[in-house]
C-alpha cells in the first residue's frame, strides 16, 4: 500500500518547484479515499473515523493544509500504540466509546456538533473541563467518572493533532520558517523579515 | 552469567595511562603526549568518533519514528538517566547509560546521570564556561567549611588562558572579581527582550550584571583546527558536525593523536591502580575488557585518574594493598567523602507584552549568565546564608505548544498557531553546596555489576545552608524579573529538582588539600603518598563555588599533566 507520505511526495516531486497553491492543495486534500484504506494498529474502526473527523475539525484544510492531508490520524494511531501505557489505552478507549454514545453517530456533523457542547466552554465550566487532563482516574467522584474519560480522550486527541501536525515534514518545511543551518544569530528584527514561526 | 576468570599481562608499556576520555581526560592526553609522552587512554564504552559516530545530528522532527519521545521501553531502561527531563530523548539516549545494566543504589536520593563512551560527558555538556575567581579558592578558609585549597587563583590563571585559548570560550570580559576576564572571543549576543533585561537590570542594581552566557563554541576569526563556527542549530546534545563546540571527540582527542603518541583502548574498565609496596608508587591498572571479559594489567609510569568524580574515587576506592586497606591513597579517610553538586531547579519567569513585532535569526544555544551577587563584601552579606548562586536565563517567544491544552479549534487556531506567541523570559540559579564530610559514597560489594565489580551507593544530601540559599535564589530572581517590569511573574522552586546529582556538576569526593591528614590531593593532583597517581576530575575539588566546573576541571587537568610530564622527562635524563 502506498502510504499517504509517499503519494503526497510523488506528486510534489511530479510538479517541480511549484508552490503550493490552494488549487494544488485542494487536489492533495481532495484523496480522502486514501484516508479510508489505511489499517490503524491501535484503533478500533469507529474510534478511526472519529478520530480522522476530530483531527479535521480540530486542523481544517483550508489555503494551507489541514491535519489530514499530513496523516494526522495515523500519527495519532501509532503514537497511542507505541507510547501510551495499558492504563491509558484503556481510558482513551472508555472515553471514544461514551463520547459516540452522547453525540449518537459518527457522522462528521454529530462529531462537529459534539466537540462543540464539550469544547465550546467558558469561565469556570471552561476551567474544569479543562482540569480533567491533569487528574487521574482515581481523583474523579463516579458521577464525573463520564466527563472524565471522554475529556481525557478529547484533550488526547487534540494535542496529538496539534503535535502530528506542527511537527510534521510538510508544515515545518513549507508553512512554517525553516532553517535546518541558520549560520549566523540575529537578535532582534523584524517578526514580517521572517514570516511564520520557526519550526525548528 | 560469566565472570571475568582470565587474567592477562599487557606487553605494552606506557609512559602514561588516563582513565577516562570525558572532559579532563582528554585535556591529560593532549598535554600528555604533546609533551612526548607515549599514553594509553582506558575508555570503559565504546569508541566515538568525531561527525561518524553521531547518529542523530542532522535530523529533524519528523525523522523521529516518533518525533523524538521516548517509548516506555526506552524510559524502563534509562529509568534513573530520566531524572533530568531532557537527558533521554530519542536525539540524545545513545549519549546516557542502561540503568539496567549499570545500577547504583541510593541511600538517600542521588541522580547520578552518565555516559559510557569516547568522550563521555564533554559531548552532551552544557558547555558554560566560567572562572573560578580568587574569592572561591579562599572560601573555606575563610568560613572554615572543608579544608584550605592547596592552590589559589594566581596558580590557575595561565591554565584557564590556555585552556580557553585552545577550546574557544564566547562571552565579554566585565572586569569583575568574583568572575574573573578570560580569553574571550564575541558574545554570540542577546535577542530584543534579552537586551532590555540586561540593561534595564545594570542600570538599575549596581552590583548585580547581566551579562553574555559564556560557552565553549567557537565565535569569531580565530582558527581552531578541525573545527568550524558555531552554526546556531542548537542541537549541541546530539554532537556538532561542524565542532562548533568543544568536546574532547572534537578538540583535545584529536590533539593528542596527531602528536602519535596516543593509544585508545575503547571498552576497557579500568577497576585497580596497582601500588606496588616495594617502590611505593603505583605499577599499573587492571582493567576488564569488556568485550572478551577478559582481566588484564597494564604497565604504566603515571597514572591519570579521569573517569569522573565517582568514577575515580570508585577505582581508588577498589584499589587495596597491604600499605592502603581502605583504598589507594586513602590514609585521611576522606576518599569517596564530601560529594558536592550545584543546587537548581529554582529561579522565576515571567512574560513579556513587548517586542511583539519582533523575532530572531538562529537558534542561539545560552542567553544571558548572572554571576554571583551575594557575599561579596559587607554590603551584600546575607545574615542567613554564606556563600552564593548565580542565574542563567533567556528569553524566547513561544510556539505551537502554547496552546496544548486548550479547548480552541478550527481554521482559526491553525493560522495563529502558525505565527510566534508572546516573549517569555525565564532564568534558574546554580547555587553553590558546601562540602560535609558525611556526604558520602561506598562501595557495595553485595550487588555486584554484570562484571562482579562492586556498586556504589550515595549518601549525599544537601542542607541547611542550600535550603535558605534557595528561598533567597527564589526571592532574586522574582525580584530581577518585576523590576525589569514584566508581567506574571512567577517564581519557582521544583522540589524535584532539589537533590544531589541533578545539577550533573558532581564533584569533591578525593579532594585537594594542604594536609594528608585531612585530604587525598596535594596541590599539584598527585595523591599525597602515591606521587605517580594523579586524580584530576571533579573527585578534586575542595570547594564547589557556584560556577559551572568544566572549565576548571580542564584548567588543573592542563596544569597536573604538565607537571606530571615536566618531572617524567627530567627523571629520564637524570
Amino acid at each position: 500500500m502506498i502510504n499517504r507520505r509517499t503519494a503526497l511526495k510523488n506528486i510534489t516531486l511530479g510538479m517541480g518547484a511549484v508552490v503550493a497553491t490552494p488549487t494544488v492543495l485542494s487536489i492533495l486534500s481532495s484523496c480522502n479515499a486514501e484516508v479510508e484504506t489505511w489499517k490503524p494498529v491501535f484503533l478500533s474502526t469507529p474510534e478511526k473515523n472519529l478520530v480522522t473527523h476530530l483531527a479535521d475539525v480540530i486542523i481544517p484544510t483550508g489555503e494551507i493544509p489541514g491535519a489530514l492531508d499530513v496523516n494526522v490520524p495515523q500519527f495519532i494511531d501509532k503514537m497511542i500504540n507505541d507510547l501510551e501505557s495499558d492504563e491509558n489505552k484503556a481510558i482513551f478507549n472508555k472515553g471514544t466509546a461514551i463520547f459516540l454514545e452522547k453525540i449518537g453517530g459518527t457522522s462528521k456533523e454529530k462529531i462537529e456538533t459534539g466537540l462543540e457542547t464539550y469544547f465550546k466552554l467558558e469561565g469556570e465550566a471552561a476551567e474544569k473541563a479543562k482540569s480533567f487532563q491533569w487528574k487521574s482516574e482515581k481523583d474523579v467522584d463516579d458521577n464525573e467518572k463520564d466527563d472524565f474519560y471522554i475529556y481525557k480522550f478529547l484533550f488526547g486527541v487534540r494535542q496529538l493533532t496539534l503535535f502530528g501536525f506542527y511537527t510534521s515534514k510538510k508544515i515545518g518545511t513549507e508553512v512554517l520558517s525553516y532553517d535546518p543551518v541558520p549560520g549566523r544569530f540575529e537578535g532582534c528584527i523584524p517578526l514580517e523579515d521572517i514570516g511564520n514561526a520557526w519550526s525548528l | 552469567m560469566t565472570k571475568p576468570t582470565n587474567f592477562f599481562v599487557n606487553n605494552e608499556e606506557y609512559d602514561a595511562i588516563v582513565i577516562g576520555s570525558g572532559i579532563s581526560g582528554g585535556w591529560a592526553a593532549k598535554e600528555l603526549c604533546e609533551n612526548g609522552l607515549k599514553t594509553l587512554v582506558l575508555e570503559r564504552g565504546r569508541m566515538i568518533e568525531h561527525i561518524k559516530d553521531y547518529p542523530t545530528m542532522n535530523m529533524d522532527p519528523w525523522d523521529f519514528e516518533h518525533r523524538n519521545r521516548n517509548t516506555p521501553e526506552d524510559d524502563k531502561k534509562q529509568h534513573k538517566q530520566r531524572r533530568t527531563g531532557y537527558t533521554v530523548r530519542p536525539e540524545s539516549k545513545h549519549w546516557f547509560v542502561n540503568d539496567l545494566e549499570h545500577p547504583y543504589s541510593e541511600t538517600k536520593r542521588f541522580d547520578w546521570m552518565r555516559g559510557y563512551h569516547v568522550g563521555g560527558r564533554s559531548l552532551m555538556w552544557a558547555r558554560h564556561s566560567y572562572r573560578w575567581s580568587p574569592m572561591d579558592f579562599e572560601a573555606n578558609k575563610k568560613d572554615g567549611h572543608g579544608v584550605d585549597w592547596p592552590i589559589r587563583y594566581n596558580d590557575i590563571e595561565p591554565w584557564y588562558d590556555k585552556v580557553e585559548e585552545f577550546i574557544g570560550v564566547c562571552g565579554l570580559n566585565e572586569g569583575l572579581a568574583q568572575l574573573p576576564d578570560g580569553k574571550l572571543s564575541e558574545p554570540m549576543g542577546f535577542n530584543c527582550v534579552e537586551e532590555d533585561f540586561a540593561n534595564r537590570t545594570n542600570e538599575k542594581f549596581e552590583n548585580i550584571k547581566v551579562t553574555h552566557a559564556r560557552i565553549a563554541h567557537i565565535t569569531g576569526d580565530k582558527v581552531h583546527e578541525g573545527r568550524n563556527k558555531c552554526q546556531f542549530r542548537n542541537r549541541c546534545i546530539r554532537g556538532c558536525p561542524f565542532g562548533g563546540y568543544f568536546s574532547s571527540n572534537s578538540s583535545t582527542l584529536p590533539a593528542a593523536k596527531k602528536t602519535g603518541n596516543l593509544t585508545i583502548r575503547p571498552h576497557s574498565i579500568a577497576y585497580e591502580i596497582v601500588y606496588d609496596e616495594e617502590k611505593g608508587i603505583a605499577s599499573g591498572v587492571n582493567i576488564i575488557d569488556a568485550l572478551t571479559m577478559n582481566k588484564i594489567f597494564i604497565k604504566g609510569s603515571i597514572i591519570f585518574n579521569c573517569a569522573s568524580a565517582i568514577g575515580s574515587a570508585s577505582i581508588l576506592m577498589q584499589s587495596k594493598s597491604k600499605r592502603f586497606p581502605n583504598g589507594l591513597g586513602n590514609d585521611s579517610g576522606e576518599l569517596g567523602h564530601n560529594i558536592m553538586d550545584h543546587h537548581l531547579g529554582v529561579g522565576a519567569s515571567a512574560t513579556v507584552n513587548e517586542h511583539s513585532d519582533k523575532y530572531f535569526k538562529g537558534r542561539k544555544p545560552a542567553g544571558f549568565y548572572i554571576p554571583r551577587f551575594k557575599n561579596l563584601d559587607d554590603k551584600t552579606e546575607s545574615k542567613e546564608y554564606i556563600r552564593g548562586f548565580g542565574y542563567q536565563g533567556g528569553a524566547n517567544r513561544s510556539n505551537w505548544k502554547r496552546a496544548v491544552s486548550e479547548m480552541s479549534y478550527g481554521s482559526e487556531l491553525k493560522n495563529e498557531l502558525l505565527k510566534p506567541g508572546s516573549w517569555s523570559i525565564g532564568m534558574g540559579g546554580f547555587g553553590e553546596c558546601l562540602p560535609y564530610h558525611e556526604n558520602k559514597m561506598i562501595l557495595n560489594y553485595d550487588k555486584l555489576d554484570k562484571w562482579g565489580l562492586p556498586t556504589i551507593d550515595f549518601d549525599v544530601e544537601f542542607k541547611e545552608n542550600e535550603q535558605k540559599m534557595r528561598k533567597d535564589m527564589k526571592e532574586e530572581a522574582v525580584k530581577l524579573l518585576t523590576e525589569a517590569g514584566y508581567e506574571n511573574v512567577r517564581g519557582y522552586d521544583n522540589s524535584n529538582s532539589f537533590f544531589p546529582g541533578l545539577g550533573i556538576h558532581e564533584m569533591g569526593t578525593a579532594r585537594m588539600g594542604r594536609d594528608p591528614k585531612t585530604s587525598v590531593l596535594n596541590k599539584y593532583n598527585q595523591v599525597h603518598s602515591v606521587s605517580n597517581v594523579y586524580v584530576t576530575d571533579g573527585a578534586c575539588m575542595t570547594s564547589s563555588a557556584c560556577q559551572n566546573p568544566s572549565l576548571t576541571y580542564m584548567a588543573i587537568t592542563a596544569r597536573a599533566a604538565n607537571h606530571a610530564a615536566k618531572n617524567f622527562l627530567k627523571n629520564k635524563k637524570a
